[in-house]
């Protein structure tokens, strides 16, 4: 059946008096009017009334007390049926009536002639207010009451118009209301997707991102509930649930879920969302439901890549903390100040290549007013370098304190190294003893690069190396120290082979034939040292350097007496 | 459907004191309504809502609290939020439940206040 279109009783203007009392009622004109402007206030306090019922059981309500109050209804019971195929829902019952068939107001619409004909005692109709949605009313006067006229008739049509205008207020009210819901709603969506970044963020561990991801995914949503794998070649190997307790059943599955996923460093990450919430139990998912998803899916994956440079940032700068307290140490390793020993003059310099470095140089006093001359040179560079430089450094001052030979030494030493390093690491490593009362200087060039000695008459000797680096193999038998005398006017000069091998922005070295340019010009052994350092810096331009770079210096002054023993002639 | 949502209830006096655990969905507006309902049948209409073990609540569970402050407020009374999680708070202040509910730090705080 179709439900009648709602009606229209708009109340009369007095001008239209005349017009409204020429409805055939069979009451005199002047009766029905006056009896309508009676109830004028009511309509208008009816209304106001109405207006403000917050639930259709309370407008309802409200509607049953005005008909009682100005219709002297003994009863009034009111039932409302939203859409044509839904059934009747009691919203204000005074009486024990109750419906003892499927619809009372089957054929009672305010249309049917006999529903509302006076004169009567009880009254029983349907009254649409929407094209499918009817107020159901049944109202009655107390049997010593008087029967309803057609005045009465009249003033209810014009009560229910109020109930009708009040619905209608009611209802865009509730529409204002579910409005505004669904943008607050839209808006906190926005808001918690913008803020789940700064939370996912501030979370102190992984487990503890991802179960907040969830829970954030399952509220964005409106999802009773979910679930995020987490899985390596299909494998799964972490799951989490919200809430914790999970999902009641998986099998079946439920129809109503939402999935989103994505790849983070070989892992595959899977948010699984069931059963979409609703105020009427349970809804589907929509395009939106999957927008949001996908978009808190995407927030977690920027989140953990953030998380995950982040660490790796603070992990670089902690290397390089401690890269900067190994260089501090590896400095504290090599001499900033020279001996001053009489007749001699001694500088030199190390600059590694990167934070620490390979190389390694020293002025070391031992016992009867000796100095040991050392430069050293670890295969490779950075760390490793650096810990067998330390290693170096150690066994020096130990083994030059002894009464051991230079050539003893040059063994314990290369022993030593052999077993300290990892295979394919060795030292390159010129020792030099100088007895500076007498200029004897017995050397040791280990593999090293070979050191030179400008001679007073502007030659150049080589001290070339007698036997392989320290600790490539367990012994070293060439390993053969030299001895010779140096005489005033005589620089010798040893550096590692990050001098000759320095580049240019060319890919040209620095070569061994400008070492020897800058050796014959006369020096004191720091100005030596700084004009080789200078020229190499103007060398190489903003080039890198590509190795550590060592220098060191030591001329004789002065003459020294008559030494006696056998010198090796270079 | 899964749930970890815990309510209990308290009368102190004229008010009633609801505290909630797990996540506000329909099922835990749907109960938090229907204690308020039972309240308002006793003529009980201050509420204070202890969310200190709530940190998760959608837009279906804040649908039923405003229900719940509606009904509140038609029978005269009030509604007082206690011990909010920051993202509760900033979800329901969103939807706009404070022009109509009050919060507070406590539930003694709350209490305070609707007396």
């Amino acid at each position: 059946m179709a439900w009648p279109k709602r009606h229209d009783f708009s109340p009369p203007l007095r001008q239209d008096r005349h017009q409204f009392s020429q409805v055939e009622t069979g009451m005199s004109h002047f009766t029905k009017i006056d009896q309508l402007f009676v109830h004028r206030k009511a309509f208008q306090a009816g209304f106001d009334s109405l207006i403000h019922a917050g639930t259709l059981p309370a407008l309802a309500e409200r509607f049953a007390s005005l008909l009682r109050r100005h219709l002297r209804f003994a009863c009034v019971d009111i039932w409302f049926k939203a859409a044509e195929d839904l059934p009747w829902v009691t919203l204000s019952v005074d009486s024990e009536s109750c419906f003892d068939k499927e619809d009372p107001f089957r054929d009672c619409t305010m249309e049917s002639s006999a529903a509302l004909r006076a004169p009567c005692r009880e009254l029983s109709f349907s009254f649409a207010v929407e094209e499918e949605t009817c107020f159901g009313i049944i109202a009655r006067r107390d049997t010593a009451d008087e029967s309803l006229d057609q005045g009465d008739i009249l003033a209810l049509q014009m009560f229910l118009q109020t109930l009708s205008n009040a619905y209608q207020v009611f209802i865009t009210r509730q529409q204002e209301k579910e409005a505004t819901f669904s943008l607050n709603t839209r808006r906190l969506q926005i808001n918690s997707l913008v803020d789940a970044g700064v939370d996912l963020f501030a979370a102190r561990d992984e487990n503890t991102l991802l179960a907040l991801a969830l829970q954030q995914a399952a509220a964005l949503t409106s999802a009773a509930s979910g679930r995020l794998t987490v899985s390596r070649d299909g494998q799964v190997f972490k799951t989490y649930h919200f809430p914790e307790s999970g999902p009641p059943t998986e099998n079946p599955p439920s129809p109503n879920q939402l999935k989103s996923d994505f790849e983070f460093l070989g892992d595959t990450f899977t948010f699984l969302l069931f059963d979409k919430e609703s105020r009427n139990g349970t809804a589907t998912f929509d395009e939106t439901d999957q927008v949001l998803l996908t978009g808190q899916s995407r927030q977690v994956k920027v989140t953990m890549e953030n998380r995950y440079l982040y660490r790796q940032s603070m992990e670089q700068e902690r290397l390089r903390q401690e890269l900067a307290v190994a260089a501090s140490i590896q400095r504290a390793l090599m001499p900033t100040t020279f001996p001053r020993i009489s007749g001699y003059e001694i500088d030199g310099f190390s600059r590694p290549c990167k934070e620490v470095g390979g190389d390694f140089f020293h002025c070391i006093p031992m016992e009867n007013g000796r100095q040991a001359l050392v430069t050293g040179d670890v295969s490779g560079k950075g760390i490793p370098a650096a810990l067998l430089v330390s290693t170096l450094h150690a066994a020096l001052h130990a083994y030059l304190d002894s009464q051991l030979s230079l050539a003893e030494i040059g063994r314990k030493i290369n022993s030593f190294i052999y077993e300290s390093s990892t295979e394919n690491k060795y030292i390159t490593c010129f020792i030099g003893i100088l007895t500076s009362a007498t200029g004897e200087l017995e050397v040791l060039n280990a593999g090293h690069e070979s050191a030179l000695l400008r001679r007073p008459d502007g030659s150049i000797d080589e001290i070339r190396s007698s036997g392989l680096p320290l600790g490539i193999f367990e012994d070293n038998p060439d390993l053969q120290p030299e001895r010779l005398r140096l005489v005033a006017g005589d620089t010798l000069l040893v550096f590692t082979d990050g001098l000759p091998d320095a580049q240019n922005e060319s890919g040209e070295t620095y070569g061994l034939p400008r070492v020897l340019e800058q050796l014959r010009a006369p020096a004191t052994a720091g100005e030596l040292v700084r004009r080789i350092h200078k020229d190499v810096q103007r060398f190489t331009g903003h080039a890198p350097l590509t190795d550590d770079l060592t220098l060191l210096a030591a001329i004789c002054t002065q003459p020294c007496p008559a030494a006696t023993g056998d010198y090796y002639s270079i | 459907m899964a749930s970890d949502f815990g309510l209990s209830s308290e009368y102190t006096g004229d008010c009633l004191i609801l505290s909630t655990t797990g996540y506000i969905n329909s099922d835990g507006g749907d109960q938090i309504l229907a204690k308020i309902q039972e309240a308002l049948a006793r003529d009980i209409n201050r509420v204070v809502i202890n969310l200190m073990d709530s940190k998760v609540i959608n837009s279906i569970g804040i649908s039923f609290l405003i229900e719940s402050i509606e009904l509140l407020m038609n029978a005269g009374g009030r509604m007082v939020f206690a011990n909010l999680d920051p993202s509760v708070e900033k979800a329901l202040q969103i939807m706009g439940l404070f022009h109509f509910a009050g919060k507070a730090s406590s539930v003694e705080d709350a209490h305070a206040d609707l007396n």
